[in-house]
């Protein structure tokens, strides 16, 4: 599956693990991760929605992001795969995240 | 007036999102603690209304020491008596006062105004960082930082981590007499008094950000206590005050609710 940032590549869904389950989460067009999660009636921790607080930082185990906004992960979560739930707009289909790391 | 507690410690943090220090007496101005966060670095990176760099943005940050270079006079404005007996605000010395010294994690001692200071930090930032100075206290929210013992000792039971206090950076851990963890939270909006003249009116919960993932010692990161946080307590653990009376304060004062 591709995942160039480049592509039109429609998003169906992605993977989510919270709590030790993993779960396919079915992708909202335009919204963010987390929204998608609340709307699956899953509960990460989020607090501030906008990408100052961290309360959202969850590891991409795989797949392309790309967040509108980060005012709170500094280069080394970038390095070590942290994203903001409540920034990231899937660019591929095959996006898994960890939110229990 | 009953009394409800104790003060624990009292803590404050020259430099903001450095290392904090644990001072014995000190004056409480109505800007917070004397000496508190005075020092500040900005980021043009940063957004304007919060413009600082923290160890949010670079971890390690946390790891720098800082110490008054003449502590002695830092802790109390030198006619502070004298104004307390005409009810005034006591002046606090010139800025020479407040001289500070840094100690950076390679072991290096540095004047905060050292040039060296910020090139050390600068390798970790992609903004154009400055030293900041204020006598107003470069706090986030509030003058002041409340934090109770129980509410470390439950966020502890809860999560089975266990969490250094200096996560939190409170001005003020205090030890309830009888409540439990988060009682701070039943105290919005109410007056306190701390030692014999310091009175505070405790105004909102504290919203937790990634700053207290960062382990004090090693600036290590563990996202599960901001994550418990967020899902078990709204965001929230400890509370911020407004000073309404100043005083001095200092480990081992009681606390007393006023109203």
């Amino acid at each position: 599956m591709s995942s160039d940032p480049g592509s039109a590549e429609e998003v169906i869904s992605f993977r989510a693990t919270l709590d030790g389950v993993e779960h396919e989460v079915p992708y909202l067009p335009g919204e963010v991760l987390l929204d998608c999660m609340l709307e699956a009636d899953l509960d990460p921790a989020f607090q501030c929605q906008q990408g100052h607080c961290g309360s959202c930082m969850v590891v991409k185990t795989r797949g392309q992001v790309e967040m509108r906004n980060n005012d709170v992960l500094s280069r080394r979560d970038l390095d070590q795969g942290y994203v903001l739930l409540c920034q990231s707009i899937p660019l591929s289909n095959d996006v898994s995240v960890d939110c229990d790391a | 007036m009953s009394n409800i507690g104790t003060l624990e410690s009292v803590w404050r943090y020259p430099v903001k999102s450095m290392r904090g220090e644990q001072v014995d007496e000190v004056f409480v101005a109505y800007t917070g603690v004397m000496g508190d966060r005075l020092y500040a670095i900005s980021s043009s990176q940063a957004r304007p209304e919060f413009p600082w760099h923290t160890n949010r943005e670079q971890e390690e940050f946390v790891l720098y020491g800082a110490s008054y270079k003449n502590h002695e006079t830092t802790l109390k404005p030198p006619a502070m008596e004298a104004a307390f007996k005409e009810a005034l605000n006591p002046p606090y010395p010139l800025a020479d006062a407040f001289a500070l010294e840094i100690k950076t994690p390679a072991g290096a001692t540095l004047d905060v105004e050292d040039p060296a200071f910020l090139e050390s930090l600068r390798d970790k930032s992609e903004g154009e960082l400055r030293l900041h100075f204020t006598q107003k206290n470069a706090v986030d929210c509030r003058p002041l930082s409340l934090f109770s013992r129980q509410t470390l000792v439950q966020l502890e039971q809860e999560t089975g981590l266990e969490l250094d206090k200096r996560r939190f950076r409170a001005n003020f851990y205090v030890n309830w007499d009888s409540a439990g963890g988060f009682y701070e939270n039943e105290l919005v909006n109410r007056r306190l008094k701390v030692g014999d003249r310091l009175e505070i009116m405790v105004r909102e919960l504290d919203p937790r950000c990634k700053s207290i993932t960062i382990d004090p010692d090693t600036a290590e990161t563990q996202p599960r206590i901001l994550k418990h946080i967020a899902r078990k307590h709204g965001g929230f653990a400890g509370v911020y005050a407004a000073v309404l009376t100043e005083g001095t304060v200092k480990p081992g004062d009681q606390i007393h609710l006023l109203d």
